[in-house]
């Protein structure tokens, strides 16, 4: 579906200097330089896929998602999507593919969004009765029949961004770009719309590219992650491969309803007590983990405690402040 | 139909509603061109015509007529595109279109002619007034079809060249002054001031093979006074204009997607 060999893309930028005199020397001197947003990028993807993107801001996730969509084209390399060159932009291929933009609405803004879908019906060519059975279908299981009507504008984030998602998907596109689709989004919407990408992926077999910050979308959705760092790909595999990229370690963090001292059986690498004496992290192997809490549950008046449901955020945490782990490995 | 129609058709309808989305917005649409002309160019020519009789040729009626005929040429042949086009262009919305199975370039002429129907109805709407209020003289059905119709053929050279203008958003970030330079220039070389006969002769003449003098002086004049001769060699002109800037605009476009980064996505 998606083949890209030795992709690059490189930006052109002017560099302005700060303050009123920079803005005069860069007026008649201006200055540009060269950024590598992608280098030497290698990606296949399969049908019926959903790979996570992820990536601190700036690596270049957002511009492999233009490339790949054809939105912009790559400087050098080879790219094919669906068997088309994205950057030739024909028709055909665009019918195959969508897009949903979390921090950019493709909806008209001035007018209720049923127009902005039965625009959509024309530009794609999608019959009377599929069109009615999409709608009826995907507005209620986003739970936004009642919305349709309403203009985009006076719409909250959740309802534009669940409209979105049903306006991307009208004309069932072979693969679906979603970048950063949750963002800002109340948790009880975030779930909503990761229920209905779930459900709909599992229904109706189309690819998924997702790009996200929050780590319980990843975690939710994907079965592999590639990863890209400063335009490269730094790591291409299945979630659980990624999980361990730090190791097979697992973390439990306990509450106490008192100060705590250690006492000298805990006092090792793998207990980590907060400095007011009332909380306490374990990471361990999960054997040495279980018998190290055992023996917290037993010993100290525990308040609370709560296993890792996330580690891929542990990992996210790590590789950003210390990228060169994942060369290591 | 043919489903390439049917796409453009929808377009037409949906830029219509866009542009009517707000009421009072268009409203004012209608009401402010009629104040502006009443109150700038009907006052001012009135106050010239208070000490002569004639200016050049141009009686105080003539002149009137002329002057409201300018108003009305320019209302419907330019547009607000360059706008709508640079704003596409610097904040990215046109990622959107290039995602979509209808391109860039059509969806802008859809929502340019969509706005030319509406213009078409306010024009009319206008000359009704002016008729009635008796700021101008009785127009025959004749010069008022001929010069409609020509008046539309010479929005479209209006629009690529708003069009061509707004792709140099590409390369610069703001294009308002360039805009603003080709509305002045064009404003003063159309006769859109006074009219062109009152120019020195040498420049009348250079003028002719330009073709500023097509989009505003001798369409007001076929208002006046319908003449097949001026009607077929400004639309020459302008396709001899047109065939160049077409050319330019497709270059345009293709370099400037290559520059395009799709900023705000």
């Amino acid at each position: 579906m998606i083949s890209a060999k030795n992709l690059n893309k490189n930006f052109e930028t002017t560099v302005k200097l700060p303050g009123l005199m920079g803005s005069i020397r860069t007026f008649f001197n201006p200055q540009t330089i060269s950024k590598k947003a992608i280098e030497h990028f290698d990606l296949e993807i399969g049908n019926n896929e959903i790979v996570g993107l992820l990536g601190p801001n700036g690596a270049g996730k957002t511009t492999l998602m233009k490339m790949f969509t054809g939105i912009v084209t790559p400087s050098s390399g080879e790219l094919t999507v669906l068997g088309y060159k994205p950057g030739d932009r024909e028709k055909e291929f665009r019918k195959n593919i969508a897009i949903v933009m979390g921090q950019k609405s493709q909806l008209w803004w001035d007018i209720p969004a049923m127009d902005s879908l039965y625009l959509l019906k024309s530009y794609y060519e999608i019959d009377d009765q599929t069109f009615q059975q999409k709608i009826e279908e995907m507005a209620t299981l986003l739970n936004v029949k009642h919305v349709l009507h309403i203009h985009v504008r006076k719409l909250s984030l959740g309802e534009r961004m669940k409209l979105e998602l049903l306006a991307s998907l009208l004309h069932s596109p072979k693969i679906l770009f979603l970048d950063e689709p949750t963002i800002g989004l109340d948790l009880i919407s975030q779930e909503n719309i990761r229920y209905f990408i779930k459900k709909y992926h599992r229904e109706n077999k189309v690819s998924i590219i997702i790009t996200s910050h929050y780590m319980a979308d990843v975690k939710e959705l994907c079965s592999r992650i590639v990863l890209v760092l400063n335009g490269k790909k730094a790591f291409d595999d299945s979630i659980e491969h990624f999980e361990q990229i730090l190791g097979p370690d697992q973390t439990v963090n306990f509450w106490f309803e008192q100060q705590i001292n250690l006492d000298p059986t805990l006092i090792n690498q793998y207990v980590n007590l907060a400095s007011d004496g009332k909380s306490m992290q374990i990471t361990a192997a999960p054997e040495k983990l279980k018998e190290l809490c055992s023996y917290v549950l037993q010993k100290y008046p525990v308040a609370e405690f709560q296993s890792e449901k996330t580690p891929i955020e542990r990992v996210m945490k790590e590789l950003m402040k210390n990228p060169e782990i994942i060369h290591a490995k | 139909m043919p489903s390439n129609i049917q796409k453009w058709i929808d377009t037409i309808k949906i830029c219509m509603i866009k542009h009517t989305a707000y009421r009072a917005n268009f409203i004012l649409q209608i009401i402010a061109p009629i104040a502006v002309f009443y109150l700038v160019k009907y006052s001012l020519w009135s106050t010239l015509y208070q000490e002569r009789e004639l200016i050049g040729s141009w009686t105080r009626q003539s002149m009137m007529d002329y002057h409201f005929f300018t108003f009305v040429v320019t209302l419907l042949a330019t547009g607000h595109q360059a706008f709508d086009l640079s704003h596409d262009i610097r904040l990215g919305k046109i990622s959107t279109y290039l995602i979509y199975p209808f391109n860039f370039w059509e969806f802008h002429t859809a929502s340019f002619i969509a706005y030319l129907i509406i213009r078409f109805f306010i024009v009319l709407f206008a000359i009704l007034i002016a008729v009635q209020l008796g700021w101008i003289a009785n127009v025959t059905m004749l010069n008022f079809t001929g010069a409609l119709i020509y008046c539309v053929i010479i929005s479209f050279f209006w629009f690529l060249l708003q069009f061509t203008t707004g792709l140099i958003t590409f390369w610069m970030e703001e294009t308002w002054i360039l805009r603003v330079i080709i509305t002045v220039i064009s404003s003063f070389l159309s006769g859109y001031y006074y009219p062109l006969d009152l120019y020195p002769e040498i420049m009348q003449t250079i003028l002719k093979f330009t073709p500023f003098p097509y989009l505003s002086y001798y369409p007001s004049k076929l208002f006046m006074h319908f003449s097949l001769e001026i009607f077929t060699q400004g639309l020459m002109v302008l396709a001899l204009w047109a065939l160049p800037l077409i050319l330019i605009n497709r270059s345009l476009w293709k370099r400037g997607l290559k520059q395009y980064s799709g900023a705000g996505i």
